[in-house]
């Protein structure tokens, strides 16, 4: 039984020709303890998703199918006072650029306090603090500087306050929201490495946002690949990154397009290869395979819907063409 | 040298120029003042230079300033043209009905201005946020002047009951001073109600647009990931962040006050620095104008320096960066 089960969730934003559909019946799921990665280019809807699973949406957007069942519940139909008790209590959320999301004015202890008292109404002052002052050593923050705001800290340290506030409430689910982009490469490792053996320390499930292949690639258990408010294919990292030398890896032609379009310094040199054209416009119905402008091996048959198929080991992509992009 | 200390001495430095430029400004502009007070040109040339001498308009321009800088510093503010008397004294009362206007206004403004704006901010792109906004839009725009004579109108000619003119009523004998009190507070029901009107819509809209920025931070999302109520959102993490442009309009507003309430001080007979400095523009009697302009500025600086400290104590950042 998976902690999280998303079925058929469609997100919509009211555009000028009607609405806009960023998440478009996206089915996906994920264990307890596993450390899943979703990629995809920006504008893909993976933000969109991850929000949509604590309800977290922008508040012109609507869940207008499908169902988010977080251990045992229907996240969709709960009402507000029920996702309070959730929302970091059981799912917390590592945001993208923790540079604003930390707030400026309150100091960093008192912020990874905060869920703490609102939550567990049962710890007492003492416990409260000592469990901050844990958290943040935990991540490699002297607990001395509880008291600093976060404009004193840089940006890697601000990173890893927001992870330290993410697990204050022992959540179950962490959702990382591209939690590395604004930093640098050494920086990056670090955090992720960070991420990473908390994880498998407090036996947590991730979702990992990420539009660089590579990062999902060494961290992630599973990984699932969005395209256009779709998700294109999804599978155990090694698998799907092909770094699994006997899996055959990427089985999407988008996966593989991606793969190609990214250097990778063990392998001999090759010329990267963008993707020709652009993602649909979401603004337009979309119907069929979202890729098949794009896509080399497009046929008549790509503008039916394509679903989710398995072609081994929990390995599964939604493409008409699987047999061919094998081989390509 | 410590920030406090640096900060006062530009607080010196600031007041010393303005009191300079004060000087200057009455003693260049056209007009006599020892002709207006003579009243005639047939005072005989003798007369008229003791009359100079006594209001200390004799010598060069530069004796006349060192002088009046040491008076200054002496307590001494010179005396009245127009009321013939100590101008201290006369400075003293208009300020005093002043800070009490000014208090109670600046109470009822700040405080309802920001609960409204803190209502209608947290509820941004709503119903209630545009009525909100439209109401305070038209009361903005009303003169204060126009406002206060609609009351003296409607309640000095049409409704009655309440006094429209002047801080207590005239030859009342009061049997206690909860008497005097409350005779004093009727007559600021209507002043107050003019300022508030058209203040209040000021701050909502400040506090207004300030909230609705903040609400769209990062940090709020955070706040509400955390499964925050939507009153702890607000104003533990949005209000609290909108405080700072809302604290900068409170300290213009303050100065804006002493200044005068010239309008309404006018328009009811408040006793205050508005109508002081009304009047003594009237009366071209400028040692009395020089000390409200000096009183003025002492309070717009002050108003300064005390938002100065608190913005410290509201955004962590500002202490840091100065």
């Amino acid at each position: 039984m998976s902690l999280l089960e998303i079925r058929g969730l469609t997100v919509a934003y009211p555009g000028k020709h009607g609405d806009v559909l960023a998440v478009d019946g996206v089915d996906f799921s994920i264990g307890k303890g596993e450390f899943v990665g979703l990629a995809g280019e920006s504008g893909c809807g993976k933000t969109t998703m991850a929000m949509a699973i604590p309800n977290l949406l922008p508040r012109n957007a609507r869940i207008t199918a499908g169902s988010v069942v977080f251990d045992g519940a229907d996240l969709t139909t709960m009402d507000e006072d029920g996702l309070r008790t959730v929302r970091w209590n059981e799912i917390s959320v590592v945001f993208q650029g923790a540079l604003n999301a930390l707030n400026p004015v309150h100091t960093v202890g008192s912020q990874i306090l905060e869920p703490i008292r609102v939550h567990d109404r049962g710890t007492s002052e003492a416990e409260a603090r000592s469990r901050m002052e844990e958290l943040l050593e935990a991540v490699g923050i002297p607990a001395g500087r509880a008291g600093d705001f976060p404009h004193q800290f840089s940006g890697g340290m601000r990173q890893r306050v927001m992870i330290a506030m993410a697990l204050a409430c022992r959540p179950q689910l962490v959702i990382a929201d591209e939690p590395i982009t604004a930093l640098d490469v050494m920086t990056q490792a670090q955090i992720l490495d960070l991420l990473r053996s908390l994880c498998d320390r407090y036996g947590l499930s991730m979702l990992l946002i990420s539009h660089d292949l590579s990062v999902l690639a060494q961290t992630c258990d599973r990984v699932a690949v969005m395209y256009a408010g779709r998700i294109v294919e999804t599978g155990p990292a090694g698998r799907v990154f092909g770094s699994d030398e006997h899996h055959g890896g990427a089985r999407h032609p988008y996966t593989q397009r991606l793969l190609r379009a990214y250097p990778n310094i063990r392998r001999e040199r090759v010329f990267i290869e963008g993707i020709p054209g652009y993602p649909p416009d979401l603004t337009q119905p979309q119907s069929g395979c979202r890729f098949r402008a794009r896509c080399d091996l497009a046929i008549d048959k790509c503008a039916e819907e394509p679903t989710l198929v398995d072609v081994g080991g929990d390995h599964r992509a939604a493409c008409w063409r699987l047999d061919q992009a094998v081989t390509s | 040298m410590p920030p406090l200390l640096r900060r006062i001495l530009v607080l010196l430095v600031s007041l010393f120029a303005i009191v300079t430029f004060n000087f200057f400004l009455f003693h260049v502009i056209p007009g006599d003042p020892i002709r207006l007070i003579a009243r005639t040109q047939k005072l005989a040339p003798d007369q008229v230079e003791k009359l100079r001498q006594s209001f200390g308009l004799d010598g060069s321009l530069i004796e006349q300033y060192f002088r009046y800088l040491s008076n200054l510093l002496h307590g001494d503010l010179g005396y009245s043209f127009s009321l013939k008397e100590p101008v201290s004294d006369v400075i003293g009362r208009a300020l005093l009905n002043t800070l009490i206007l000014l208090t109670v206004s600046t109470i009822i403004v700040v405080v309802v201005g920001i609960m409204i704006g803190v209502f209608a901010g947290s509820r941004h792109g709503k119903k209630a946020d545009s009525a909100t906004v439209v109401t305070s839009l038209i009361f903005w725009s009303l003169p204060t002047f126009w406002v206060g004579m609609l009351l003296v109108f409607t309640f000095g000619v049409w409704i009655g009951g309440l006094p429209i003119s002047g801080i207590t009523t005239p030859n009342a004998v009061y049997h206690s001073g909860i008497d005097y009190v409350m005779d004093v507070a009727r007559h600021l029901i209507l002043p107050t109600i003019t300022l508030a009107i058209v203040d209040i819509a000021f701050f909502i809209i400040i506090t207004r647009t300030s909230l609705v920025d903040v609400m769209g931070e990062d940090y709020m999302l955070t706040a509400r990931g955390k499964g925050l109520t939507r009153r702890t959102m607000v104003w533990k993490h949005g209000f609290r962040n909108a405080l700072l442009p809302v604290l900068t309009a409170s300290v213009l507003y303050i100065s804006a006050l002493v200044a005068g309430a010239i309008q309404v001080e006018v328009v009811f007979s408040w006793p205050g620095m508005g109508l002081l400095t009304y009047n003594s523009v009237l009366a071209r009697d400028y040692p009395v104008l020089e000390a409200c302009f000096l009183v003025t500025a002492i309070v717009v600086l002050a108003a300064n320096f005390g938002a100065d400290l608190v913005y410290r104590r509201l955004d962590p950042r500002v202490a840091v960066n100065t």
